[in-house]
């Protein structure tokens, strides 16, 4: 079990500012939970570019790289058939095994990574269990603070203060959570 | 009045294009048949150029897409470019019988390409040819500048019915494109070498001619955008071109593979004579040029997010691009005829390109910097949506 500290907001704009002051007062560990993408919001959270392309590129190469192989030693070396007096080995014939096999290879990285990245399939995440989280899907933004966490419960009322304090402003309802440990 | 730069940027252009046309007419002295040859290639590459833009426009006006209305001026004066062209199609059409085999047959040709020229005669005869040369033409011409109308009238006042004549008018005008565009493939080039049938080669011209077209304005967006003739126009709107410049280098890759494999699988003489002409001499090195320089390599670097949204990047990339599409016209047109590349092609090419240049930076200056009224801007929901174009 480990706490957090939650924050709800109620419109997109304060979620971005107190997303702000959540990472200026130092907090690295923020996520937040929206109804729809907010652009900005990656911008402050940190959120880099993926790096799934160079990833997906390169299962594109090795499966242009395995249709070719696979294609030369049954063509040329494995099973050599003489047709009308073609080369064995083919390079156009065989580029079509070539395209689809990039694609597939490329496509199945891409959905596989997709899924473990997100870490999916995932039925039930504990923060499901916290009440009102079900209105992130609809009209509220939460902001999820993991590295308030520590043993102390002293340090842990401390920064519940402190976020108390700087976020009231924004009409942000801040509060304190239990989840079960193993999420990240 | 245009001045000083601007003033530059279409007399320099000017200036090449007429001094190259010089060096064209000195080599037409010495050597009149292959001079006619690189000039018709010279011509067929601007001439798919032209329209390849001029069919982008319409598919943009079509799809009601609106991210492309800040950089309008430079399409439309792209595709606009293409009047100009009917004049560069006269030295072609006063000498026929200098390349086309069908105009006058040596005496040397095989048995096979006899018949075929035999075959054709009634379609290639020289007086239909230059009749229906000139229906294309003056489609052409007659597009463009309704285009270029309907886009001036939208541009003045921003009115639906503006809008609805420039989708009408690019409706009508696709298919209408589409064909004469194929048709003139046919008998410009592909008559070059009887036959040779390709059913694809129109679409090949097209494919070739709309990579072209995007490198043009590539480069043509970003000089423009330097000197302050666009309208608000940000890295998601080259992001735009730069993928569409990807699916054309996609497209025409594609064109070109079936075309070469649809041959190597049937492997008949009569087809396979125009890919043997091309992997011959000085030919067999532009092949693996074309192949790394116009696929692999512009392929790789437009994989890229950041380079596709830097406009310095795709205007370099279109520079090179534009090399390698000249270079594809004139393997599809001079080894028709046996012939090697030669250094003094090159003179054609810089002529009809550079005029054509010329012409159509005039046309983007001409319309000067005066924009729609703050008023009818306002009102322009189009340029509203451009303007906040993001790209995914």
């Amino acid at each position: 079990m480990r706490d957090v500290i939650i924050a709800e907001l109620d419109s997109p704009e304060r979620a971005v500012q107190a997303a702000r002051s959540v990472r200026a007062l130092g907090y690295r560990r923020v996520e937040a939970f929206t109804p729809f993408p907010i652009p900005e919001l990656e911008d402050v959270l940190g959120v880099r570019r993926t790096r799934l392309p160079y990833l997906v590129f390169f299962a594109g190469l090795s499966g242009a790289a395995l249709a070719l192989l696979v294609q030369w030693w049954t063509n040329a070396v494995d099973y050599p058939i003489d047709v009308g007096g073609r080369p064995k080995s083919s390079l156009p014939t065989d580029m079509l095994i070539v395209f689809e096999t990039t694609v597939l290879l490329a496509a199945l990285t891409a959905f596989a990574a997709v899924l473990v990245g997100s870490r999916l399939p995932r039925l039930h995440d504990p923060l499901f269990d916290l009440p009102g989280f079900e209105r992130t899907s609809l009209d509220r933004f939460w902001i999820l603070i993991g590295d308030a966490y520590d043993d102390d419960a002293d340090v842990l009322d401390e920064a519940l203060d402190l976020l108390d304090g700087e976020l009231a402003r924004l009409g942000a309802v801040v509060t304190r959570a239990r989840l079960p440990e193993g999420r990240a | 009045m245009i001045r000083g730069p601007m003033r530059r940027g279409v007399l320099v252009p000017l200036g090449l294009g007429l001094a190259a046309g010089a060096l064209t007419l000195v080599y037409a002295l010495f050597d009149p048949r292959r001079a006619l040859l690189a000039w018709i290639a010279a011509y067929a590459f601007v001439l798919a150029t032209a329209l390849g833009a001029m069919l982008l426009v319409m598919v943009l006006h079509v799809t009601g897409a609106r991210w492309w209305r800040v950089l309008r001026r430079v399409f439309v004066a792209a595709a606009g470019t293409t009047p100009l062209l009917t004049l560069f199609f006269l030295p072609i059409a006063g000498s026929l019988a200098l390349v086309y085999p069908w105009a006058s047959p040596p005496p040397d040709l095989p048995e096979r390409v006899h018949r075929a020229i035999e075959h054709q005669q009634t379609w290639n005869h020289p007086r239909f040819f230059l009749a229906r040369s000139l229906a294309y033409l003056a489609t052409w011409t007659a597009l463009a500048v309704l285009l270029r109308r309907a886009d001036a009238a939208y541009a003045s006042r921003p009115t639906a019915e503006n809008a609805a004549r420039e989708r009408t008018l690019s409706a009508a005008g696709l298919p209408v494109v589409a064909f004469t565009l194929t048709f003139a493939a046919f008998d410009w080039l592909m008559s070059l070498q009887p036959g040779w049938v390709s059913n694809v080669f129109g679409v090949y011209v097209f494919t070739s001619g709309l990579l072209s077209a995007l490198a043009v304005l590539a480069i043509a967006s970003w000089t423009a955008s330097r000197r302050g003739l666009t309208d608000g126009e940000t890295a998601d709107h080259f992001h735009a071109v730069g993928r569409l410049t990807l699916m054309a280098v996609i497209l025409w890759t594609y064109i070109a593979f079936f075309q070469l494999l649809l041959v190597w699988i049937a492997n008949l003489p009569a087809e396979v004579a125009f890919y043997w002409t091309r992997s011959r001499g000085s030919w067999r090195a532009v092949d693996v040029l074309l192949v790394l320089g116009r696929f692999v390599l512009p392929f790789v670097l437009l994989l890229s997010r950041s380079l596709k949204r830097s406009p310095i990047f795709l205007a370099a990339l279109g520079c090179w691009l534009v090399v390698m599409s000249a270079l594809d016209f004139a393997w599809l047109v001079i080894p028709a005829a046996g012939a090697e590349l030669a250094i003094a092609d090159a003179a054609p090419f810089v002529c009809v390109f550079a005029l054509a240049w010329a012409y159509g930076a005039h046309l983007v200056y001409a319309r000067g910097s005066a924009p729609a009224s703050p008023e009818d801007a306002a009102l322009d929901r189009v340029r509203r949506d451009a303007l906040r174009y993001r790209s995914p």
